[in-house]
């Protein structure tokens, strides 16, 4: 009986304990939201709070978010809060803002963030629509980061023109999303990104290359052998058979150990070390004697560099 | 464990010899020591330009540099380059970080000399674990920086090799080139900590740095964001600096007389390549860890700038170690690799 008692008095306390707690959390989602609006440089100090608050604190932050009394930077902040907290309840009121043409157009890029991920389909066409409306490359790219949970051919399309069309970071992310949606197609896009003079593409898909499951190696030793291939994609072949053990990489290494390009014999000497000693000995052993300098030289430090393992 | 006296005596020698080695044998520019007693510090400062000799090492091993402040007045400040606290833009840390640190893994040679042998230079294909054509492509112009860390026909090795002959033909190590340049870094880091004038409240505004015998004029500032090294290393890039100091009338008369040939246009090109410096501090901190001064850029930190700027050597004395030909030198990139 005196357990019961006990129980009763904690079932009886709890509901209004949670009121006031809920109120509670209230005042102090709606302090910190009046905080933001009107926050400089220091709106994470109001940001952060908000984003542990979670759900809780997204109505107050999509009135924010949604009215245009507001500044611009007023209305951002509140959208980078909500962005973060990942909430459906997010969702609707973001896509209200992104397909509204009057709507300030740093802001409809910035509600982006917040919809990555969530079910599209609803308004794939939509999407797409304003893809093709949108000139900055940022924000296009923005826009196609949503295709993948609309529809996934059109975000194909969308990512191929950027890829096509930009380069940088632009054209690396793109490439990256065309092998995350069709990964039979990777070795494909990595050849075609290795072959760009675009430092920040090329170094993706060499590395890329490097880690690839769906490695083909005779479709890189065929563009090796392309004649009048620039030197920078054929040092990024030799780079990539230098990081993988497969029966096509010591005898693609030891022919690009005997090429006059310095780069490229360079990293095949590098690549070298990496695999079996036994393998490899014989041959630098046999290069010893090559009239070439370079190749006499880079023999004796690769015999160096195993003994001294 | 017992030890016999002689052979810990000859422990002790060799630790001692060890230790003189790796502190004494990387400069070949000595600085002047001296007792300095009750000297002034900024914010202290004097009125009249004190009679010693700057840069100048205290008997507890501190390097002194005399600044010259606004209304011709002058103050001594600690300018001693040495390993710090880190410094990382990313982890909004500002110490001195690893000024003196050298890669004696890829290096032996520079870390103990201060100098590279070629037969060093020869055998290195591998710089903090990356490739030596890796970290060339890295480099070259729209690699990992727009302008680049060498020029379009350069590579990593060949640069290190072209500025490692300058230096030694100089009779100088890399960090005696390293030294002013963090002088000035190290100054211009700390002299906000100190310019306000505890009695008056003033600001001391920095004019120059007296820097043997030289008015050193510099000017730097930041940048948003930082640029990452091409080397596996922490060191990144977010300062712009500029260094330059007036010609004496003796060193325009050197150069009138000895580039006579050149015309008006490539004269002037000359003279501002000889005195003028415009770099990031990413440099000074590659100087001293690999040789490395970047290659025909526009950040590059040209050894023979240094020297002269900064009154290590002369005119006289950077023409001769140019095959007397300083024209050619500025105007050629390094394009020969050590194999």
């Amino acid at each position: 009986m005196k357990y019961l008692r006990i129980v009763i008095l904690m079932v009886c306390l709890i509901g209004p304990v949670c009121e006031a707690f809920t109120q509670d959390q209230q005042t102090t989602v709606d302090s910190l939201v009046n905080l933001l609006k009107s926050a400089g440089r220091e709106w994470n100090e109001y940001a952060k709070p908000l984003i542990s608050i979670g759900e809780p604190a997204v109505p107050a932050l999509i009135e924010v978010a949604e009215d245009r009394q507001l500044s611009q930077w007023q209305r951002r902040i509140a959208i980078m809060t909500l962005n973060d907290i990942r909430s459906e309840q997010w969702v609707n009121p973001a896509l209200s803002i992104l397909f509204d043409r009057t709507q300030d157009p740093e802001l409809r890029n910035h509600v982006t963030a917040g919809l990555k991920g969530f079910d599209l389909t609803e308004v794939s066409e939509d999407l797409w629509q304003v893809y093709h409306e949108a000139n900055s490359t940022f924000y296009k790219l923005n826009l196609a980061g949503l295709l993948p949970t609309a529809d996934t051919a059109l975000a194909y399309q969308a990512f191929k023109a950027l890829y096509n069309s930009s380069d940088g970071y632009v054209r690396k992310s793109a490439l990256l999303n065309l092998v995350r949606l069709r990964s039979n197609e990777s070795t494909a896009w990595f050849l075609d990104g290795l072959q760009l003079d675009d430092w920040m593409t090329a170094n993706l898909a060499m590395d890329s290359l490097v880690t690839s499951q769906y490695f083909v190696a005779e479709k890189l030793l065929s563009l090796y052998n392309q004649p009048d291939l620039m030197e920078g994609v054929r040092w990024r072949i030799v780079y990539v058979f230098g990081h993988r053990d497969e029966s096509e990489s010591i005898p693609l290494l030891l022919e690009a150990f005997k090429e006059e390009s310095w780069l490229v014999h360079t990293e095949a000497a590098v690549g070298l070390c990496r695999f079996d000693p036994e393998r490899v000995l014989p041959e630098m052993n046999a290069m010893k004697k090559d009239p070439r300098p370079y190749v006499q030289q880079n023999s004796k430090w690769v015999i160096g560099e195993m003994k001294s393992r | 464990m017992y030890i016999p006296k002689q052979r810990f005596i000859l422990l002790i020698l060799i630790f001692v010899f060890v230790l003189m080695g790796c502190s004494q044998d990387r400069y070949k520019f000595d600085l002047p020591k001296a007792n300095l007693d009750s000297l002034r510090f900024a914010p202290d400062h004097y009125s009249n330009k004190p009679e010693i000799v700057s840069p100048v090492v205290t008997k507890t091993n501190r390097e002194l540099v005399l600044l010259e402040l606004n209304n011709c007045r002058y103050t001594w400040i600690d300018a001693t380059v040495e390993n710090g606290e880190p410094f990382d833009y990313k982890r909004k840390l500002y110490g001195k970080g690893n000024q003196l640190q050298a890669d004696k893994e890829d290096f032996p040679g520079l870390a103990q000399y201060g100098l590279h042998t070629e037969k060093e230079l020869l055998n290195t294909k591998v710089i903090t674990g990356r490739s030596v054509s890796q970290i060339t492509i890295d480099g070259r112009p729209w690699g990992s920086s727009g302008v680049g860390f060498m020029a379009e026909d350069e590579t990593i090795m060949s640069v290190i090799l072209g500025d490692n002959r300058t230096v030694k033909n100089m009779g100088l190590t890399h960090p005696d080139i390293a030294r002013p340049l963090f002088h000035l870094w190290n100054i211009n880091r700390d002299f906000e900590k100190v310019r306000i004038d505890s009695v008056t409240g003033e600001q001391l505004e920095r004019v120059a740095l007296v820097y043997n015998g030289y008015r050193i004029l510099s000017k730097i500032t930041g940048s948003r964001g930082w640029q990452e090294s091409i080397f596996n290393d922490e060191i990144l890039g977010t300062g712009h600096i500029e260094i330059w100091r007036e010609l004496k009338p003796e060193e325009l008369d050197f150069l009138s007389v000895h580039y006579a040939h050149l015309s008006k246009e490539k004269f002037e090109e000359l003279k501002k390549s000889l005195f003028y410096i415009q770099t990031g501090e990413m440099v000074f901190f590659y100087i001293n860890r690999y040789g490395f001064y970047e290659g025909h850029t526009e950040y590059r930190v040209d050894p023979i700038s240094v020297a002269l700027v900064f009154g290590l050597r002369s005119i006289e004395e950077v023409h001769k170690a140019c095959d007397e030909n300083l024209h050619h030198y500025f105007t050629t990139h390094f394009t020969k690799n050590p194999e």
